[in-house]
């Protein structure tokens, strides 16, 4: 009897998100990833505040500088301290990825269980629409979207979001379809509970981990595709500090050998998608118990 | 018989890929909140009356679906439009463009094989041992940089630090004269022409933009064809093959390597895309005078002919090359039938 308590508690216990934390934390990489990730919102709230310099404050007495210990990442073309910038400009990069990956989420994941329920023609048609979205890399899209609506930050935002859409669908497509296999939703069709429900309350839930895995591997490849929208003229415009858009500007002046305007944004932008694909795959880990034995 | 049926069905099915990207692409320019008859007369020339008669001249005095439905009979005829920022055909404009995308794609992609095939066996065999774990470093680098950063970076240590790299700017050595067009590939034209100084200064400028444009691609195998063979190695063919005392290098490339291939090659066509649309940005870097740096252009000008027929000609591309990956299952793995 007590033998069978004892192992009723193991059971709950490693189904606890206090266990899998645990599991999540002794998992090095993810550990560096949930710091990396940290000190980035810390910038991404406080960036502004803790920038020694302003960051579009210019001044052509000190422009073009290396490193130093006034300016620990030198400063730009125009004078501005690098570092300020790129610390004011961390909320741009992020938000524009985060932004992108709700899109995606929002209006993917959606598509892709009422795809999976209620297969049939459904599932068809939308899928149909997700392979042509698929055919066209992010940039690819993001490119012809982003002409359609003019550039900004926010319709690049917007525009990789909906590169994303055929990634969300995808997987909450394929989880939806197992679940609807599960013997507790066929039981809850038997019952007579409404689609609607048996959606909202079994599907949608058991979808959520694979999605959030995906959600935060995609913020981390969303910054780099803002970046990259930005650096083609797509995306955030002048002077704006973010990352993308710094390299550009600091573009033609790595022939010349003045490399910190280039060299520092680009470290950071690494950083930020290091630091999701570390927690995506750490996520993915601790939820996936196959993986967690090998 | 057989194959050439699969054949004709595959490119049936590829018709309503492209109207769908077609009408996408089509509704997204047409909102497009610039004048770009404003763009090509310039200030000076906007008259009225030259307004309304370039309007007429570029279609754009007809509804927009009017607008769709002309460019569709357009397309059928092989006409992608007038480039005016580039003052030629847009499909001139794409065809002589493409020989320099296509030798700067296919150049990436074999540097990406050729390294990320052998570091992927070698990660999966050595699983968290010191190769494996250098590998990864390498690969995570891989996947988290921008393209064109890691370009610009390359830039600066080859070409401004260490004087190997020639300037980056374009496909040859302003000292070198261009060979005559007979594929529009420079490293066969040089050579067809016999001029092997041409031929050696293409490649040198070839090199940077190459492994740039390689770098992510070849993260993503790694970490693929690594997942796979572990995958595979745990097989109990495998168990079997190393009782039966067969050598380990055997097993890995007789047995598991092939196996574990199936799903990378699934891959390879996406990744062929994926080196296309990286192009775009590796092309900006080097000044390489590409499609993508042409489409780039035609968004600053507001050209939508330009941009339209990129993606078009995109669509295209990417579908033959689906196609030929779907071939290719065949010669890997027998057991895939062509239905």
């Amino acid at each position: 009897m007590r033998e069978m308590e004892a192992e009723q508690k193991t059971r709950t216990d490693t189904d606890s998100l206090r266990y899998k934390f645990k599991l999540f934390i002794k998992n090095r990489l993810a550990l560096v990833g949930l710091i990396i990730l940290a000190v980035v919102f810390v910038l991404v709230a406080f960036g502004p505040t803790l920038s020694p310099y302003d960051a579009f404050g210019t001044d052509f007495a000190v422009k073009l500088q290396s490193p130093s210990s006034a300016h620990p990442l030198g400063t730009d073309n125009y004078g501005r301290d690098v570092l300020s910038r790129i610390f004011s400009g961390a909320r741009h990069t992020l938000l524009a990825a985060v932004i992108s990956v709700v899109i995606g989420l929002v209006l993917g994941a959606p598509l892709g269980v009422i795809s999976g329920y209620f297969g049939g023609k459904v599932d068809l048609i939308s899928m149909r629409g997700v392979d042509i979205l698929l055919s066209f890399p992010p940039l690819i899209l993001a490119m012809a979207i982003v002409s359609g609506l003019g550039p900004s930050l926010l319709n690049a935002a917007v525009a990789i979001g909906i590169s994303y859409i055929p990634i969300f669908a995808r997987v909450a497509r394929s989880r939806a379809v197992q679940v609807k296999r599960t013997d507790y939703v066929q039981s809850a069709i038997a019952l007579g509970s409404s689609r609607a429900r048996i959606i909202l309350t079994d599907v949608l839930p058991n979808s959520m981990t694979p999605l959030i895995v995906q959600a935060t591997i995609y913020t981390g490849y969303g910054i780099l595709w803002v970046a990259a929208l930005s650096f083609i003229g797509l995306g955030a415009k002048l002077p704006t500090p973010e990352w993308g858009l710094m390299i550009s500007e600091g573009r033609q002046y790595i022939i010349t050998g003045e490399w910190w305007m280039t060299v520092f944004p680009g470290l950071f932008i690494m950083l930020g998608v290091i630091g999701f694909t570390l927690i995506g795959d750490g996520i993915r880990e601790v939820t996936n118990p196959r993986l967690r034995l090998k | 018989m057989d194959l050439w049926r699969y054949f004709l069905r595959r490119i049936i099915l590829t018709i309503p890929m492209v109207f769908g990207a077609l009408v996408i692409m089509f509704t997204v320019t047409r909102i497009l909140p610039g004048d770009p008859v404003m763009m090509i007369l310039g200030p000076a020339h906007a008259s009225p009356e030259n307004i309304a008669s370039m309007r007429k001249l570029m279609g754009l005095d007809h509804s927009v679906p009017v607008q769709f439905i002309l460019y569709l009979g357009q397309l059928l005829r092989g006409d992608l439009g007038f480039s005016y920022h580039a003052g030629n055909p847009v499909s001139q404009e794409l065809l002589s463009r493409f020989p320099a995308t296509f030798e700067l794609t296919t150049f990436a992609f074999i540097i990406m094989v050729v390294f990320s095939l052998p570091m992927g066996v070698v990660s999966g065999y050595y699983r968290n041992k010191t190769p494996d774990n250098a590998i990864s470093v390498f690969t995570v680098m891989g996947i988290s940089m921008p393209t064109f950063w890691l370009g610009l970076l390359l830039i600066y240590i080859f070409f401004y630090k260490l004087g190997l790299a020639p300037p980056p700017m374009g496909r040859l050595s302003a000292e070198v004269e261009f060979p005559a067009t007979v594929t529009g590939l420079l490293l066969v034209d040089t050579l067809v022409a016999g001029d092997f100084q041409a031929f050696l200064s293409a490649l040198h400028q070839l090199i940077l933009p190459g492994v740039t444009l390689a770098f992510f691609n070849m993260a993503i195998i790694v970490r693929t064809l690594k997942a796979d063979l572990i995958e595979t190695l745990e097989e109990d063919y495998i168990r079997t093959a190393k009782a039966m005392g067969i050598g380990i290098r055997k097993i890995l490339f007789r047995h598991a390597f092939r196996n574990a291939l199936l799903p990378t090659v699934t891959m390879l066509g996406a990744i062929y895309g994926s080196l296309l649309g990286g192009a775009v940005l590796t092309e900006v870097v080097f000044s390489w005078p590409g499609v993508g740096l042409y489409a780039v252009e035609s968004i600053t000008y507001l050209d939508y002919a330009g941009l339209q027929g990129f993606i078009v000609f995109y669509v295209v591309i990417f579908a033959i090359v689906n196609l030929l990956v779907d071939l290719s299952y065949r010669w890997i793995d027998p057991r895939v039938r062509l239905d």
